[in-house]
């Protein structure tokens, strides 16, 4: 990428048919192109202005609504134009190169924001946030991601480090500045603010587990002999008849999937061929898919029709164990970890969801906290923490070697300046950015 | 006296940085003129009788390693000595003496007067001969011009200093001493920036009129260490400082009379230190301690001047007396001198490259007080590494700059070149961020080797440093040997640790926390040793028991050192014009402008450059 002297332009709305699209222009000359695309002086920033939209012979390409953001209060910081325009790809993809022969280039996927990045509207979380709100798909998912693109996280971050700081200045004065000895209350001081720290930290760290799951989603993978009612399951789950069901052992050859909310956080269920020696090819490719499938699941639900099944010691995966055909089979003791639907009738979504809630440690949100959403927010909460957890060997020591403990609550600092993108190696930096679609 | 010829190296001034500058210069094969108001203040410790303390004792190391003379001088002249932070981690103790200040400047003078390749030359410099951006040689008051080949300026607090007592106000140089006009103007039509700092000193008391038997007493260490690895047979005496503590009724009148203060009612333009804050700083400042200790150092041997370290200020002398009065044991005292500030020019040291000469005038160089920086230790660094790299200029070969890795000073000259700091700097372990690499008793192992290259030590000091070094190694390899459980479970008992079963090395056992050097039977024991060595040996033991147990934590430390280094090699263009990345932040971009950083390691030091103006810088240059 990108050198901020250029003028970048796309359209900020996905391809396809729609009422309305947005063609969004930024940098230096957005102005002057709007100009000769509209043949008007110009607009007032802000204002919402209709105009016809020429190409270079003259040809009226559209009406559209425009609007100029002045430099820097718009979303790049840089003088920016978004055109409304009609729903067409065929219109928008004339309007753009009209704007390209007008002086501008085709924007790379998410230099928009990266601009923004840039010219300091917004820091690397809260970029990192706007490529995860855009992707959300649930309201809690948006919630989370609203509190990072608006600073809160950050300031949170900010305010984690500001506390490290302080700790760190008592030790600083204690081996740059005072000469006597250390006081024995100092040591306790110390104790007291760092354990209160590092329980900052893995309340933090904890969060992930949600975060990242609305992030970036579940795989339920659901396993089993043939013809014990996984597709039946599948169908049940989702309320819909997604999956083809049949009295015919093996059924299902390729795998069927189906998407739900559940906590907000985006659930994807996969019906999986039934596991049997097959001389079938296709029937034989489709076990080979099911057991890989498996592999990458989250959870694995592991259906039987038989109701003395005995759940597997220590699977490989976390795992739920689901008799199906409830209905048919005698009142027998429902032996705890495995639980007993019926298809069929209906009965026992209930206790399998919470079940499934319960296993995936899925949990409601609290909109006015802060949850860590990405791998790369994760790690460096994670190496914060380790720092600060082996600070706490080094405070429980009898004698305090104090640039040790400083070392390591340097260490921390570190880690959450790698959040801003102090300590980020350029790649990751890109990376960030890369995620984002163009148009953002 | 008659200037007779083309120098090689003038030195104006003779403080600490001026003395260091003209010996190694002169040391490295340089013909020196050392040009100094007053022959007779050759060396003089203008504040407080001591040498070395927190951060700064590890400086005089280095200088001793590096060939300088302030540790011989110190150790000479020492009359109390001892290691701070003993209780606060192995990287961070630092020498300290208290000195007989006349003794110390004898030494210093004599060293300088006896050398024969140093011309004294008693007369005030007044501005500089620069053609073609190149140094020519000085401009001395009467007229006459002195030609050479470099100029190392040292002026201390001299250039336009002005003292301020209460609201009186003296021009000097020093109390008693005139000070030098004419070469801030001088340098400033060549385009160089000036800006004003200022520093304070306390006043010193009549011996007779203290109330001893009401004060604190505190020694030093019972078997001190010396400065100088030349430094054998060491048996200095054990001189007692005295403290006393002030009070609410002493904090109170300090508050009282502020506004009488220069520093407060805004007489003074320039900016003080932060970190060695005078009295009227820290009841500002620090207005919720009451209580401040203040330590009465003797200035000399048997001195009936004493130097009362803590209480710097420009108060009015009588409000000074009325607060001291309030001091247990100082409710009589008298003043031989009262506290004063000065204010001084100094130039902005970003001005400067990594080698101490100037950006814009080759040939030119500065050092001490003249680049921001406060302290003898810290003026005597810079007065070698100008001294060096001026010879080094002369004799055409490359200069000497030694690493944030390898040492303070070089943590010092980078801090100095990048940060550009306009209050006086003074230096601090925590500046150092590789500080546990940095230790006093490792300064051999850190710099012998450039010590070496550049030809900068008496055969005797290499030699001394040499069988240092050599006792260290020796110390450590007697760690790799084994012990059986019988010869050591009694003593690991008595300081709580669980005993071996088998043998062990010495040296996994001494990564214990409760284990120290001390309880290890070790090969080179006392009985073998010469007397004169005992210290050497002494020093050894400690280094090694930190190589042991901060193991782990010098790894560290060195894997971060190489990640660094691939900032440090990032070159960054020379000519590229900062103003136009409007993407960064307005200060980072007039700062970077003003330093131009070498390598993104630099940038990144530069202070007010915040990470996400350095993620920019990465992205700009390593894309292209």
């Amino acid at each position: 990428m990108m050198s901020s002297s250029d003028t970048i332009v796309a359209a900020a709305t996905p391809f396809g048919y729609s009422g309305v699209a947005i063609v969004r222009i930024s940098g230096p000359q957005s102005f002057k192109i709007g100009q000769k695309l509209t043949k008007k002086p110009f607009f007032k920033p802000r204002l919402a202005t209709l105009s016809s939209l020429y190409d270079l012979n003259d040809n009226v390409i559209d009406t559209s609504l425009l609007t100029a953001f002045k430099s820097p209060s718009s979303y790049t910081g840089e003088n920016t134009l978004e055109i409304s325009c009609h729903g067409n790809p065929a219109l928008i993809a004339i309007l753009i190169s009209t704007i390209c022969s007008l002086g501008a280039r085709p924007a790379d996927a998410g230099e928009f924001t990266f601009r923004a990045f840039i010219n300091g509207k917004i820091d690397l979380i809260q970029a990192e946030g706007v490529a995860s709100l855009i992707h959300a798909k649930s309201l809690e998912n948006i919630r989370i991601q609203q509190n990072v693109v608006s600073g809160d996280f950050s300031s949170r971050i900010a305010l984690i480090r500001n506390k490290i700081i302080n700790l760190l200045s008592t030790l600083e004065y204690e081996m740059d500045i005072s000469e006597e000895d250390i006081d024995p209350s100092l040591h306790k001081d110390l104790f007291d603010k760092h354990s209160d720290l590092l329980e900052e930290l893995s309340l933090l760290a904890n969060s992930f587990a949600m975060g990242g799951l609305l992030n970036s989603g579940i795989r339920v993978v659901i396993t089993g002999p043939p013809n014990v009612g996984k597709s039946s399951l599948l169908n049940f789950i989702s309320g819909t008849s997604r999956a083809i069901v049949s009295k015919t052992p093996g059924t299902t050859r390729d795998l069927v999937d189906v998407e739900l909310l559940i906590s907000g956080v985006p659930i994807k269920f996969v019906d999986t061929a039934g596991i049997r020696k097959s001389k079938n090819t296709v029937e034989e490719e489709g076990v080979r898919r099911a057991l890989l499938e498996k592999k990458r699941a989250d959870l694995v639900l592991s259906v039987s029709d038989n109701p003395s099944l005995k759940p597997k010691k220590n699977p490989e995966k976390p795992t739920l164990y689901i008799v199906n055909k409830s209905d048919l089979h005698a009142k027998t003791k429902t032996s705890k970890p495995v639980i007993h639907i019926s298809c069929k009738k209906k009965q026992g979504l209930k206790t399998l969801i919470s079940a499934i809630k319960k296993t995936l440690k899925l949990v409601p949100i609290h909109s006015d906290s802060v949850y860590l959403s990405t791998p790369r927010q994760n790690r460096a909460i994670l190496s914060c923490k380790n720092s600060l957890s082996r600070a706490s060997v080094l405070i429980k020591s009898k004698n305090l070697e104090l640039e040790l403990l400083s070392f390591e609550l340097r260490e921390a600092i570190d880690a959450l300046d790698s959040l801003f993108g102090k300590t980020t190696p350029n790649d990751i930096i890109n990376n960030i950015f890369s995620t984002l679609c163009v148009g953002k | 006296m008659k200037p007779p010829k083309n120098y090689d190296v003038i030195v104006c001034g003779g403080g600490h940085a001026g003395v260091e500058s003209a010996l190694i210069a002169s040391h490295l094969g340089c013909s020196v003129a050392l040009i100094t108001l007053d022959k007779k203040a050759v060396g003089r410790m203008s504040c407080n009788p001591a040498i070395g303390g927190l951060a700064k004792g590890q400086i005089v190391r280095e200088v001793d390693v590096l060939g300088g003379v302030m540790g011989v001088a110190t150790d000479y002249s020492g009359i109390q000595f001892k290691i701070l932070n003993q209780s606060k981690g192995k990287s961070v103790w630092s020498p300290r003496a208290q000195v007989d200040k006349r003794q110390y400047e004898s030494f210093v003078s004599r060293t300088v007067l006896k050398n024969k390749k140093i011309t004294i030359i008693q007369e005030e410099v007044v501005g500089l001969k620069i053609i073609s951006n190149k140094v020519g040689g000085v401009l001395l008051r009467g007229g006459i011009k002195i030609t050479g080949f470099t100029v190392i300026l040292t002026c201390g607090t001299f250039l336009n200093g002005l003292i301020h007592i209460g609201q009186k106000k003296i021009k000097a140089g020093r109390m008693g001493e005139s000070g030098a006009e004419g070469i801030t103007e001088h340098l400033r039509s060549f385009g160089f920036v000036s800006g004003r700092l200022k520093t304070g000193t306390p006043p010193r008391l009549d011996k007779a009129s203290i109330k001893w038997a009401q004060t604190k007493k505190n020694f030093g260490d019972k078997t001190p260490l010396p400065f100088s690895y030349e430094t054998l047979s060491f048996a200095p005496p054990n001189v007692p400082c005295h403290t006393v503590l002030t009070g609410v009724d002493c904090k109170n009148i300090i508050q009282e009379n502020i506004n009488l203060s220069p520093m407060f009612s805004g007489d003074v333009l320039g900016v003080g230190p932060r970190y060695c804050p005078s009295i009227e700083d820290k009841v500002v400042k620090f207005s919720h301690h009451n209580s401040h200790t203040l330590f009465l150092e003797p200035e000399w041997l048997n001195s009936d001047q004493i130097y009362l370290n803590g209480f710097s200020t420009s108060l009015p002398e009588h409000i000074q007396l009325k607060a001291l009065k309030t001091i247990e044991g100082l409710e009589k005292v008298r003043f031989f001198r009262p506290g004063y500030a000065i204010e001084y020019d100094f130039f902005p040291p970003s001005q400067l490259k990594s080698s101490l000469e100037t950006k814009d005038v080759s040939g030119l160089f500065f050092a001490g007080q003249i680049n921001g920086t406060s302290g003898y230790e810290e003026a005597s660094a810079q007065g070698l590494i100008a001294g060096i790299n001026a010879a080094n200029h002369k004799l055409e070969k490359k200069p000497l700059i030694i690493g944030r890795d390898e040492g303070y000073i070089g943590v010092m000259i980078d801090d100095l070149i990048t940060k550009n700091t306009l209050e006086p700097y003074r230096m601090f372990t925590s500046r150092a961020e590789y500080r546990i690499l940095l230790r006093f008793s490792n300064a051999h192992t850190r710099l012998l080797d450039k010590a070496k290259d550049f030809n900068l030590l008496t055969n005797k000091r290499l030699e001394d440093i040499t069988k240092a070094k050599k006792v260290l190694e020796k110390t450590l390899k007697s760690l790799n040997l084994s012990i059986q459980p019988k010869d050591i479970n009694k003593k690991l008992e008595m300081v709580g640790e669980a005993p071996i079963k088998e043998k062990q090395q010495l040296k996994q056992i001494l990564k214990r926390p409760s284990v120290n050097i001390n309880m290890l039977p070790l090969t080179t024991s006392p009985k073998r040793i010469e007397k004169s060595l005992e210290s050497v040996y002494r020093e050894a033991k400690i280094e090694a028991e930190a190589v042991i147990k901060y193991e782990g934590y010098i790894k560290r430390q060195e894997a971060q050192i190489n990640k660094m280094k691939k900032n440090e090699n990032l070159k960054l263009p020379d000519n590229f014009n900062y103003l136009k990345i409007n993407s960064i932040s307005n200060e980072a971009r007039e700062k970077l402008s003003s330093v131009r950083p070498e390598t993104l390691g630099q940038a990144m030091r530069i202070s007010g450059v915040t990470p996400a103006d350095i993620s920019v810088l990465t992205v700009l240059f390593l894309k292209k």
